[in-house]
């Protein structure tokens, strides 16, 4: 491991758990208005400065950190546990159920990303949860792409022959069988997933259609901070400061991740 | 290759007919009468319904969707609910600021990448080859809009170089357009420019390790010409194609950016539609905008096949 990992590793861990345990760090409470102490400039009181009410930036930040990363997690798991599966329907049984599926996955993925999570979102009206079934969606057709491409190649080893001649109904084979062999590319996509996840949730509320105020998620933050951009920079300068080292570190590690699966790499 | 053509374009037919029942539906699923809401809400009852007859929307959601699509394709997109304006006349105006948004982002990213990619891959371990590990790593993690809010601070706030937000045509004001235009063009290309420096480095060191550049360097060329006549020329046709499959992050980034610099095109008016629930207008945009990215990725996908010889179906 080289430095470089090492160093994401450490500021993934420092980020996630700022979060989780932002009651126990926080000098603030993220909601606490205080009269007369808007727009204070970072300093030992408040590190990240005030905002338009006086509420400490700081702490507003790792609370957001807590409803990013929650999204972010929530989305992708969602959209693997039916992008996997579909996927893996689409490739076992083949035919018209594999056209079936994977057009509609294909049109899915002729839309771009954002554009479809924003037309999802203005369907459903938006708030935080609607941006992570948004997001979730966007991700399935990604997840059932790999988890197609590997039954399909695991789908002709003797195992698989093996769990048929003994009498092994097809669920049992899909998910018992072959699942636990597509594992790997699974996981890569999800360490992907998660970064894309977190980019398009705060690119939602960043345009007003995700996180509502006064609940606060690294985008909506922006959002509001934007606005007061000649009188505070700081208000939008550190919520998008922690996006960035977030998919920084999640997209170092999740090429350490594919390159250690992948077989052909040689480090 | 005629037979791959045509096999590629009717591939594309059922991929646009699904984005286009995908588009419809979502706007259909929206909860609500759309002719109540288009009637206003002091509408009676009688006017309602008048409305609902007349819009089709008591007829069968099956021949709905084919009386919208044979609209849609003889150029009718209905008009939109807070103006009246036809849908087909907002879009050409605002593509065209959109479009030009693109191609700066393109020319940017471009400028950049190019030499970086080939640079950083010619002068391994050197100064270069560490600026650009950087770029790449940082231009892939930096989102959009918080690019653009930085540059906005650093280059209108702060040092008061460029105007923050806004656009005019060229013809009105070349110098004042192409200050007003280098910051969001620079936000939407940035991404762009590292996704393609990384690939371009990748090709040119596989290329450069290739036999026919040692058979052009044992034939004693020179190495700037081996570079240019056989590397770089090679080099070019798949760049060419991650250029292309970049359309849609600028189609995604621009709603961003626009937003961001208050660019009048299309993604700042999908943006505006959604928050007035203007559904025509949203839908119509939509539409334009996917069935444009379905185009273009097939375009690139024919061009490539035509351009590298290689490549023979």
């Amino acid at each position: 491991m080289n430095i470089k990992i090492k160093l994401s590793i450490i500021l993934l861990i420092l980020i996630v758990v700022s979060a989780i345990f932002a009651p126990l760090i926080t000098p603030y409470h993220p909601l606490e208005i205080q009269k007369g102490k808007q727009f204070l400039p970072p300093s030992l009181t408040h590190y990240f400065g005030t905002d338009e009410f006086g509420r400490d930036v700081f702490s507003r930040t790792l609370y957001a950190g807590r409803i990013s990363l929650l999204a972010g997690f929530v989305a992708v798991i969602l959209s693997a546990v039916i992008g996997v599966p579909l996927g893996l329907i689409s490739g076992y049984y083949g035919k018209i159920i594999d056209t079936l599926i994977m057009r509609t996955m294909d049109s899915l993925l002729a839309f771009p990303a954002l554009l479809l999570a924003l037309s999802i979102v203005a369907v459903l009206g938006p708030s935080s949860v609607n941006a992570m079934i948004a997001v979730s969606i966007v991700s399935i057709p990604n997840f059932s792409r790999i988890s197609r491409a590997a039954i399909l190649t695991e789908k002709g080893k003797d195992y698989v022959e093996a769990s048929v001649s003994i009498g092994a109904s097809h669920k049992r084979i899909i998910f018992y069988s072959i699942l636990p062999n597509c594992v790997g590319p699974i996981l890569v996509q999800i360490t992907i997933a998660v970064a894309f996840a977190i980019l398009v949730e705060a690119a939602l509320s960043f345009l007003g259609l995700g996180t509502q105020p006064p609940e606060a998620s690294w985008g909506a933050m922006l959002f509001s901070g934007r606005g007061y951009l000649r009188q505070a920079w700081w208000y939008a300068f550190f919520p998008g400061l922690f996006i960035t080292l977030m998919i920084l570190t999640l997209n170092i590690i999740s090429e350490v991740v594919r390159d250690k699966l992948d077989p052909t790499t040689i480090n | 290759m005629l037979k791959y053509f045509l096999k590629r374009i009717f591939q594309v037919i059922p991929v646009l007919f699904l984005c286009s029942v995908i588009i419809f539906s979502l706007i259909r699923l929206i909860p609500g009468n759309p002719a109540l809401i288009l009637a206003g809400p002091d509408a009676l009852p009688e006017q309602i319904e008048a409305l609902t007859s007349e819009l089709g929307l008591d007829k069968p959601i099956i021949i709905q969707y084919f009386i919208w699509i044979s609209n849609v394709l003889m150029g009718d997109f209905g008009s939109s609910i807070i103006n009246g304006y036809p849908v087909f006349k907002l879009i050409g105006i605002k593509f065209i600021a959109t479009l030009e948004l693109a191609i700066s982002g393109l020319i940017i990213s471009i400028l950049i990448s190019f030499p970086l990619g080939i640079l950083s891959a010619i002068k391994r371990n050197g100064f270069i080859e560490k600026i650009t590990t950087i770029f790449v790593a940082l231009g892939q993690a930096i989102p959009t809009f918080w690019l653009g809010i930085l540059l906005v601070l650093v280059f209108s706030i702060k040092l008061r170089w460029l105007p923050p937000s806004g656009r005019i045509e060229f013809s009105q004001n070349p110098e004042i357009a192409f200050k007003l235009i280098l910051l969001p063009a620079f936000t939407l290309g940035v991404y762009t420019a590292s996704v393609l420096t990384r690939f371009l480095k990748t090709s040119v060191l596989e290329i450069l390790n290739s036999d026919y550049v040692m058979t052009a360097r044992a034939k004693g060329l020179s190495e700037w010409t081996v570079i240019i006549r056989h590397v770089i020329k090679n080099a070019l046709i798949p760049f060419v194609t991650v250029l292309g499959l970049q359309f849609g992050a600028f189609l995604g980034g621009s709603v961003v950016t626009e937003s961001i610099f208050d660019w009048p095109g299309l993604g700042r008016l999908m943006l505006q539609s959604i928050h007035t629930r203007d559904y025509p207008v949203l839908q119509g945009t939509i539409l334009v905008v996917v069935f444009g990215f379905v185009i273009v990725n097939l375009l690139i996908d024919l061009l490539y096949s035509f351009l590298d010889p290689k490549i023979r179906y």
